[in-house]
């Protein structure tokens, strides 16, 4: 008798056992589904031309004509810097405002975004759709000043240092794009010995000699810029000798990275025999990927 | 009732305990300790449409030298990007070791797909390091140097 009932618990614990196993396997299986349509949903995300110093920005329904200089503002209410770039937002909002420069906000759907655009106190009528725009934005928050035949002048990602807010509230407050083009900003820290370059110096930089920007973030990362070569910093010593030209200066987009591993590539191409610069060493932008968020 | 606690800890645990144990290695490191060599083909597909240009695939090695996992991260078409995981699975290596235990690692291989006289041409660029550029500004890439990569003192074997 008593060893029947021994038989029947051990059979108990040995399909509590496998229940437990099993139930632990789904839950590990169902992480990996969820993640796997994750990654298939950003893959079948249209790819739209990235907004970019020189791109031509068409808002569904409205025209830049109007006013010599507008500005867009790309956010979203789920990522964190926007919501912690939001003071400014509202402060850059308002001083357009004032100054009649048109100001649109995308965000990603009107309707999920109804409370953020309340507090930020948006005008209902500039408000739009990330599917309104012919370009997208790599992160949020995007800023993009833009002239009256709809060109964009000057992109700035993430949240801003003090000295890029006091240049867009310059833009706004004299109607122009003249205080983009004058500023000779970079706050960022460089790398002894190595030339450092702000991304509005980069338009100019390109007329005065050839030059090609590498990314060393991995592939992927919402911040690159489009006319970037990617070039992860694993993959730098074997493919940099053959893809990069000697007589060009390779510039290293060093913005969101540590100094330490922006040094490694520089070394790295300096090594080869390149000329080496940098572009926004020191700058972390935090930013938010505008494919997480959408 | 106490049993089935002392399972879901044993299984929380047994969870906890397979912690990822890879190395990550240069990519001169890894084609140093390659021991099976297989180089991708150049499908007849790509080459007659002229699709050239760099594929980088990462794999995961296991502590016995096998490839337990490849991951084409660049290539210039699909059909190539098969090849080469194709060719990669056949790789094998020698062991890493850290203080005498293997342990699985991870790292990059990254090949040239070239049209050059209108034939096909595969480099291996982890392991001919400097690759002949394609564009030649100038003199760069006219000699071909053959480099050794990582500490192998061993010829890796070729099929």
């Amino acid at each position: 008798m008593e060893s029947r009932s021994v038989i029947r618990r051990g059979k108990d614990v040995l399909v509590e056992i496998v229940v437990i196993a099993v139930a632990a396997s789904f839950v590990i299986l169902g992480l990996k589904a969820v993640d796997r349509l994750q990654s298939a949903r950003v893959a079948v995300a249209p790819k739209l031309p990235s907004i970019s110093v020189g791109a031509q920005l068409r808002i569904a329904t409205i025209g830049f004509d109007n006013s010599p200089v507008s500005i867009l503002l790309i956010s979203s209410p789920t990522c964190a810097y926007c919501l912690a770039s939001k003071p400014f937002h509202i402060k850059l909002s308002s001083e357009a405002h004032k100054n009649r420069v048109p100001f649109y906000v995308a965000v990603p759907q009107r309707r999920a975004a109804e409370e953020y655009l309340r507090d930020v106190g948006f005008q209902q009528s500039s408000i739009r759709e990330w599917d309104d725009l012919n370009l997208r934005a790599n992160a949020t928050p995007t800023i993009a000043v833009v002239d009256s035949s709809g060109f964009v002048k000057a992109v700035w990602v993430g949240v801003l240092p003090p000295v890029d807010e006091s240049i867009l509230l310059n833009v706004v407050q004299t109607r122009s794009t003249t205080p983009v083009m004058r500023s000779t900003p970079s706050d960022s820290i460089g790398l002894q010995g190595v030339s450092n370059y702000s991304f509005r110096d980069i338009a100019k930089l390109k007329t005065e000699r050839n030059i090609s920007i590498i990314d060393m973030h991995e592939r992927g990362f919402p911040g690159t810029r489009h006319d970037a070569i990617v070039m992860p910093l694993i993959e730098v010593r074997y493919r940099a000798p053959v893809e990069l030209d000697q007589d060009e200066l390779q510039v290293v987009d060093c913005s969101n990275l540590a100094l330490s591993e922006c040094e490694e590539c520089v070394q790295q191409l300096k090594q080869a025999g390149f000329q080496v610069a940098t572009l926004d060493a020191g700058l972390y932008k935090q930013t938010c990927s505008a494919t997480d968020v959408h | 009732m106490p049993l089935k606690l002392l399972v879901i800890v044993w299984v929380l645990f047994a969870f906890a305990d397979a912690r990822d144990t890879t190395v990550l290695v240069s990519p001169a490191v890894l084609r140093g300790l390659a021991q099976t060599v297989v180089l991708p083909e150049y499908p007849a597909s790509s080459s007659g449409q002229n699709h050239t240009g760099v594929a980088v695939i990462e794999l995961v090695v296991s502590a016995s030298g096998k490839v337990a996992h490849t991951e084409v991260l660049q290539s210039p078409d699909p059909s190539i990007a098969a090849a080469v995981a194709a060719a990669l699975r056949q790789w094998s290596f020698r062991p890493f070791l850290v203080e005498g235990i293997a342990h699985p690692m991870r790292s990059r291989l990254i090949f040239y797909f070239r049209m050059e006289e209108h034939k096909p041409l595969v480099i291996d660029a982890t392991e001919q390091n400097p690759v002949p550029k394609v564009k030649r500004s100038r003199s760069a890439g006219t000699s071909l140097t053959r480099v050794e990569a990582g500490s192998s003192n061993e010829a890796p074997e070729r099929r």
